[in-house]
């Protein structure tokens, strides 16, 4: 089962500064004097402006973002952007369109990047955590609480043990509640910057998602695991 | 050898070219033919489970071991869900453990099983997991000998089941 990984290393917004910083203001985004306080929020000014929490809240206005992105994401189409380019040239910045042009396409998958990041909770919650120094996913960690494992692998023999889509459809909803209920504590643990409960949930709800990712492709007599 | 851990490579490069995501032949057999995937009652005395999980990737293992009055392990079982390189992991250790003794089982480390298994670096924490599965199993089983009957054997087992 193919699985991807939104973690992202603390300075990848600041890293590829670098290179983009300059395009900045043709998307809205006014740079910060401190690098390390640009993050994957700093995209997206007008639907986010306090940033991560514990400064912003984890929930966040999808459909707000959303509008945003796509409106970023027409600023930095090489047609739209060529008299931005002028326009610096003027101001005495001759780099060749052909680097212009590159970094455009950099800022471009930048914010979508970021905003892949942020639309769902768990790979936000991912990247906050990640902003405070702790790796969710780090390799090789463990998980050992008994409880829990013994729930996971029990809701699992159900799934396995499903005739019909009747019986998947109430799996499917008892999930739902899994999820939202994480997703719940997850918000209120970031939001009070409570970091290391915060880990926990983000462990969890990583499981229940797997399994509904499980639920979504459930066909009757398929091969889920052993 | 060196020659075989070349020829492994060279299959793996083989087989990697033709699909942009695929396991190596050892990883798809014990995919596709899991060996003592089962589930064995955990209260028995002799039975010691390991259930361990890789938050990383949301993968959950169980293992079980019986032992026998030497300390032999006698069966194995398990059930995993999980990637095919966690679920390989876990039935090859299955195969590796049978009929070691608890001290032996317990020294099983991870490199081996992802070595049979040619484990591309990005799977290595499938072995560890297997390896920490039958760690878990071997605690279990002892931490309930200490605490459960004084004596051995199987009706000592069904008495305090």
């Amino acid at each position: 089962m193919a699985r991807t990984l939104t973690l992202l290393p603390k300075s990848i917004a600041s890293y590829s500064l670098f290179r983009t910083r300059n395009l900045l203001p043709l998307i809205g985004v006014r740079f910060l004097s401190s690098p390390a306080k640009h993050t994957l929020y700093s995209y997206f000014p007008l639907t986010l402006p306090r940033g991560p929490p514990p400064a912003g809240l984890f929930d966040i206005d999808l459909k707000a973002l959303k509008r945003e992105y796509l409106q970023a994401q027409a600023k930095t189409h090489p047609d739209r952007a060529l008299s931005f380019h002028a326009e610096s040239q003027a101001n005495g910045n001759n780099s060749a369109y052909s680097t212009f042009k590159e970094n455009l396409e950099q800022l471009s998958a930048e914010l979508n990047k970021a905003y892949q990041t942020l639309i769902s909770p768990l790979s936000r919650a991912e990247y906050i955590l990640s902003l405070n120094g702790i790796d969710t996913a780090q390799e090789g960690s463990k998980l050992s609480d008994p409880v829990f494992l013994g729930e996971i692998m029990e809701v699992h023999e159900a799934i396995e043990e499903a005739q019909n889509e009747e019986d998947v459809e109430l799996l499917r909803s008892e999930n739902i509640s899994r999820v939202n209920e994480t997703t719940l504590l997850l918000e209120k643990a970031i939001n009070m910057a409570d970091w290391n409960n915060a880990k926990d949930l983000v462990v969890k709800l990583r499981y229940w998602i797997n399994i509904s990712n499980v639920l979504k492709d459930w066909e009757p007599g398929m091969d889920i695991g052993i | 050898m060196f020659s075989r851990i070349i020829a492994r490579h060279s299959i793996k490069s083989a087989v990697q070219s033709n699909r942009a995501r695929s396991y190596h032949a050892k990883v798809l057999d014990h995919y596709n033919n899991p060996r003592n995937v089962g589930s064995m009652n955990k209260n028995d005395t002799d039975v010691g489970t390991g259930l361990v999980g890789a938050p990383a990737c949301g993968d959950v293992m169980k293992l079980q071991i019986k032992v026998d009055d030497n300390g032999v392990i006698s069966d194995v079982k398990f059930k995993t869900f999980g990637c095919g390189s966690a679920i390989a992991s876990s039935s090859y250790v299955t195969e590796l453990v049978r009929g070691m003794t608890l001290e032996q089982a317990g020294m099983v480390k991870n490199t081996t099983i992802a070595k049979e298994l040619s484990l591309p670096p990005v799977k290595l924490h499938c072995s560890m997991l297997a390896e920490d599965a039958i760690k878990s199993a071997i605690l279990d089983y002892n931490t309930k000998r200490k605490t459960g009957a004084p004596t051995l054997g199987k009706g000592a087992a069904s008495a305090s089941a």
